[in-house]
């Protein structure tokens, strides 16, 4: 998994724990603690996977607030890091359409072409018609609650409500989680330029 | 890191990579920019970067396929092409409007009766072998095509041949224009109608268009000639009683009774109404009273 992912949680631990709680997880999940995680760089996905219960362990979250806590995390060092991709997007149906493409960026990051065609395949998104998206997941990570996170999170950076449907899970014993995503109203014009 | 050690290291990411990139001059896109750097901003520069490559890569592979596609595509067209032209007895001429050069196929040339020529001719090497009398209406059938007033060509044309004497061409074409409308490329075909136009179906025996040339030719060339019609009556009311195979058996047998009596150097020709004509050309010293 690209070191993005684990590098905003552990400063989200940091920030939230302190030190102690961060280097906690880390000993849970076996990572030293002067690992730096790069954002070009793929580390090992179970790695991932156990400082996420690592973190769940240690904060005696739900596995669904540590998501929503992440997710907000996660798209604050996005905006940050990549403010271009969300001016581009006039709406979050427009940013969550181009979601994959953008996944496939940071999969750019990634030197071997297999991993790269790794990560690029976990995620596709259609437009079904205006309103409605239809994104497919797949990964053995199983990921899927922190993508339905994330995909509120950034209706409510555009001020939209979004209602999200799991179709099929692979927690269900789907092939692929698919997500039907559907937007109830548009939102006011101009949202992010006024922050 | 303080503020100035950060900027160093900055400089050294962005050098870096431009050294790396330097690669690209020889339409190298198959790199990866890797950065030896904490900050997250190099680290940013160089996955975009990378992810333009990819871009280009994908591109130039999607080039590639396509390339191949429509390569196959021509390779099989002109295999049906080729399979239709060396099919038929037609010549092919394509004309470069910007080079003002024709090519000619193999079969063109066999209908001047010449060798073919690889290399692409003149339009005057096609004009000057067209019969004087004929080349005026060949060249206002492709100038109406080049300026638009016709879709399409047809002319029909006496070719000279090698050996001396000509033969009738139907020649068809159309005409390519560019973005400007100008014409790019005029491409067509051309048939060898001579026998269509000179030969009397049922008999076999040249008909009144062929004796008409002759004698035209005769004219010109100030020659003395002689004709003789051989009008044969009540042939209608005898062919009224006979089914068809014994009319053209009986046409037949009246053309070959005539050719036993025409000298091979008289012309023999059947004409509309069951008439026949001789054509015979007198020779300096001969009696035209005589012959006949």
């Amino acid at each position: 998994m690209i070191g993005i992912i684990q590098r905003v949680l552990l400063d989200l631990l940091e920030e939230t724990g302190g030190e102690p709680l961060k280097f906690a997880v880390m000993d849970r999940a076996g990572v030293p603690h002067d690992r730096d995680f790069r954002i070009d760089q793929n580390y090992p996905d179970d790695e991932c996977l156990k400082l996420i219960q690592g973190a769940v362990d240690e904060t005696g979250l739900s596995e669904d607030a540590i998501n929503v806590l992440y997710a907000k995390a996660f798209l604050k060092e996005a905006r940050n890091l990549f403010p271009q991709f969300f001016m581009m997007a006039k709406s979050s149906e427009q940013f969550l359409l181009r979601q994959a493409t953008i996944h496939g960026v940071i999969a750019s990051g990634l030197k071997k072409p297999e991993e790269r065609q790794v990560v690029k395949d976990k995620f596709s998104a259609r437009s079904i018609e205006p309103g409605f998206v239809e994104v497919t997941y797949r990964s053995p990570n199983k990921l899927c609650g922190l993508f339905r996170a994330l995909a509120h999170e950034v209706a409510g950076i555009y001020g939209e409500c979004l209602t999200v449907h799991c179709a099929d899970c692979m927690k269900r014993g789907d092939d692929a989680c698919r997500f039907e995503l559907r937007w109830e109203k548009t939102a006011p014009d101009g949202i992010l330029s006024s922050e | 890191m303080n503020d100035s050690e950060r900027i160093t290291d900055l400089q050294q990411v962005i050098m870096s990579i431009a050294d790396q990139l330097c690669e690209t001059v020889d339409n190298n896109f198959d790199i990866h920019i890797s950065v030896d750097t904490d900050d997250i901003h190099g680290q940013k520069l160089s996955l975009l970067i990378n992810f333009l490559l990819e871009n280009v890569r994908r591109h130039n592979r999607d080039m590639v396929q396509l390339n191949a596609v429509l390569e196959e595509k021509v390779r099989e067209r002109t295999e049906q092409l080729d399979m239709v032209i060396s099919g038929s007895t037609d010549g092919v001429w394509i004309w470069d409007a910007m080079q003002d050069s024709i090519s000619f196929s193999e079969n063109w040339y066999r209908m001047a009766g010449e060798k073919a020529h690889a290399e692409a001719q003149k339009p005057e090497y096609w004009m000057n072998r067209v019969h004087p009398k004929d080349v005026c209406r060949l060249k206002s059938a492709i100038r109406a095509l080049m300026e638009g007033s016709k879709t399409q060509l047809h002319a029909e044309y006496r070719l000279r041949q090698e050996s001396g004497g000509y033969r009738w061409m139907l020649c068809r074409g159309v005409c390519q224009r560019n973005d400007m409308g100008f014409p790019k490329l005029l491409a067509g075909t051309q048939t060898d109608i001579t026998h269509l136009r000179s030969v009397d179906p049922q008999s076999g025996l040249p008909n009144e268009h062929y004796l008409k040339e002759r004698i035209e030719d005769l004219l010109e060339a100030r020659s003395t000639f002689y004709v003789i019609l051989v009008a044969v009556r009540q042939l209608n009311a005898i062919t009224e009683s006979l089914d068809q195979q014994a009319t053209e058996k009986l046409h037949l047998e009246i053309s070959q009774r005539l050719l036993d009596e025409a000298h091979f150097s008289r012309l023999l020709a059947r004409l509309p109404g069951n008439t026949y004509a001789f054509l015979c050309q007198v020779q300096p010293g001969e009696n035209p009273h005589d012959l006949l």
